[in-house]
């Protein structure tokens, strides 16, 4: 990969939420953002200051009020949902605070079916064991999220996450339901992703400690990058 | 693009076999108890319809009855044309049955009943009366001083009209007929009970003894009454009836039996209204539990979204897991229905005053039920489902 080329490019994006007929809440008040390949970015901020809000919006999953964003220089924005979730699929992986895992698959096809929109059931099989190797739970193949620790439910969720070789993985605040010491164990993974494979890193976090995992900070107030 | 039809069956594989047992096991009993509910108002209409045209064959008119050309008052030369027309290919039997306007006097009762002279043997290959007597016996041949009175004429206290009845008739009562300035004599020989109420508000005595009061009779009748092989094939043996040339009126017991057209259409209409409300009833039930169901599943639907699963596949998935709770459903419904509910209707049917009713129900029928549950099923789980692809990501998912 090549580390100045940018990824991501963000031109002056506005969210604004509607809260009924009359209340408008602006999250973000025109943020302009470059970042580059091979980053390992952490967008912290307090409560409320747009930082889950420029996350989705990087990550495809909310559409911005205006402004443009670009991925691999192509305008997303403007693209139909079928043409994001493509993108999604192909070049994005998250993980989430609560883990999202659907409860009904074990830790294996939880990570094997995001590749089964790509490869064989076979291929996406042996992508999964070796992620789920990678993260230290192979013997965990079997087992159904609720009858795993919180960390690692989340570790199943960097698995899958990572099972379609993504450019860049987004994490929104991963370790908040974490104890300090399986925070440590999942950002050292992230870390490890980032410098050893590569993957581009996009974290949110509250805890100043975690940040020094990154090699780029930004921080947000009022919908802006301070 | 091969892989990816494999998902919606992977991912319902799994929610069927990991997801709540309780959850399954209601959906599918209360799509079960839905189509048992279209199923059994059907065929309890149907049940009725069918008993009420059966009983009206059977016990009253047969299939065809031949009744004198305008301007004649009998049918002549009985028994050649009784002979003729049971040569008639899908004919049973044929029987003359004539209308005796007497005048009954037992006790201090007078009055006037619908009597019959009949054949007996004849009689016996048209209608079931002679299976019906529950006490005593049936007419024979060369009874010329016996009568059979059906249980509303006999009367008693388990009578439905016994204030209109003979009060109690009993088998070896003496009644006194009057017709034509002449008395004679009758000694009640059976009772019988067909359970539709027409049927029994009649009396039956002998051709034989019908001919003591009208002499002239002999070898005459007001109608001949015709059983057939096959109920529907009425028109087609009408036709050869008269093909065969003997005169008169033949219609069908649709025709005949006027009073039953009315109440048999009745019981259509109501079974008809009754099929939209209980296909309505089936229609929000399933809705409600299907949709409650996909609704339920919207955090899981905004995950699957967001790891990049299309919209389709994943509609894909839940319209195909509603289907198999449809299609276990129908399958519960159908086994509740024949080796438990139709069953014990047969063996408990629903006393009327036309006959008893069970319940009665066409594979076309069925299978009508079966694919109004089944598209039933995939519609609410279709409209969910979208409802779901339009909410954002991440708000299903933090749902």
């Amino acid at each position: 990969m090549n580390k100045d080329s940018t990824i991501i490019s963000v031109q002056d994006i506005t969210k604004t939420y509607h809260l009924g007929d009359s209340i408008k809440v602006k999250a973000l008040r025109g943020v302009s953002l470059d970042i580059n390949r091979g980053d390992f970015l952490c967008i912290t901020g307090r409560n409320g200051s747009g930082k889950s809000t420029l996350l989705h919006q990087l990550g495809l999953l909310d559409l911005p009020s205006s402004g443009e964003i670009y991925l691999n220089g192509q305008e997303v924005a403007s693209m139909s949902e079928r043409e994001r979730s493509n993108l999604r699929l192909a070049y994005l992986g998250y993980i989430f605070q609560e883990y999202a895992l659907v409860p009904e698959l074990t830790a294996l096809e939880n990570v094997m079916l995001p590749s089964m929109m790509q490869n064989s059931m076979k291929i996406s099989k042996t992508k999964a064991q070796e992620l789920l190797k990678k993260v230290g739970l192979e013997g965990k193949s079997n087992h159904l999220p609720k009858q795993c620790s919180g960390g690692e439910q989340q570790k199943i969720a960097i698995a899958r996450a990572l099972v379609n070789d993504p450019q860049i993985l987004f994490a929104d605040e991963p370790t908040a339901s974490l104890d300090s010491v399986v925070s440590k164990e999942i950002l050292s993974i992230f870390k490890k992703l980032n410098k050893e494979d590569g993957h581009t890193v996009i974290m949110i976090t509250h805890e100043e400690e975690e940040t020094k995992y990154a090699n780029r900070i930004i921080e947000l107030r009022d919908g802006r990058i301070v | 693009m091969r892989n990816r039809a494999k998902i919606p069956f992977f991912l319902v594989s799994r929610f069927l076999r990991r997801g709540n047992k309780w959850t399954l096991f209601l959906t599918i009993l209360l799509i079960s108890i839905a189509f048992i509910n279209l199923l059994f108002l059907a065929s309890l209409f149907k049940g009725i319809a069918d008993m009420s045209d059966n009983q009206a064959i059977n016990t009253y008119a047969g299939n065809i009855t031949i009744t004198p050309s305008e301007g004649s008052d009998y049918l002549e030369s009985v028994s050649d044309k009784i002979e003729k027309i049971e040569t008639i290919d899908g004919v049973i039997g044929a029987s003359p049955q004539t209308i005796v306007p007497v005048t009954f006097s037992f006790n201090n009762i007078k009055g006037t009943w619908a009597t019959i002279a009949i054949d007996p043997k004849n009689e016996k290959k048209v209608t079931n009366v002679s299976e019906k007597i529950y006490d005593g016996s049936y007419l024979e041949q060369g009874d010329t001083d016996q009568i059979v009175l059906g249980k509303e004429v006999a009367g008693g206290s388990d009578s439905n009209m016994n204030s209109a009845s003979l009060k109690g008739a009993k088998v070896g009562d003496k009644i006194t007929l009057s017709m034509n300035g002449i008395s004679k004599e009758f000694t009640v020989k059976g009772l019988f009970f067909t359970k539709f109420m027409f049927t029994d508000r009649y009396s039956f005595i002998s051709q034989e003894a019908l001919e003591q009061f009208v002499p002239s009779i002999n070898n005459k009748t007001t109608s001949i009454n015709v059983k057939i092989k096959n109920k529907g094939d009425e028109d087609k043996i009408i036709q050869k009836i008269r093909d065969s040339g003997i005169e008169g009126q033949a219609d069908t017991w649709v025709q005949n039996a006027g009073f039953m057209k009315s109440v048999n259409k009745t019981f259509v209409s109501i079974s008809a209204i009754l099929d939209i409300v209980g296909g309505l009833i089936a229609a929000v039930t399933i809705f409600i539990i299907i949709s409650l169901d996909v609704s339920t599943k919207r955090h899981e639907i905004g995950v699957l979204r967001a790891i990049g699963i299309k919209p389709s596949l994943v509609i894909f998935a839940y319209v195909l897991q509603a289907a198999i709770y449809s299609a276990l459903g129908i399958a519960l419904g159908l086994l509740a229905f024949t080796t438990l509910i139709m069953p014990y209707y047969t063996s408990h049917p629903f006393p009327l005053p036309i006959g008893d009713a069970t319940l009665v129900i066409t594979s076309a029928d069925i299978l009508r039920k079966v694919i109004l549950v089944f598209v039933l099923a995939i519609i609410s789980a279709i409209l969910p489902s979208i409802t779901a692809m339009r909410v954002k990501i991440l708000d299903s998912i933090k749902s």
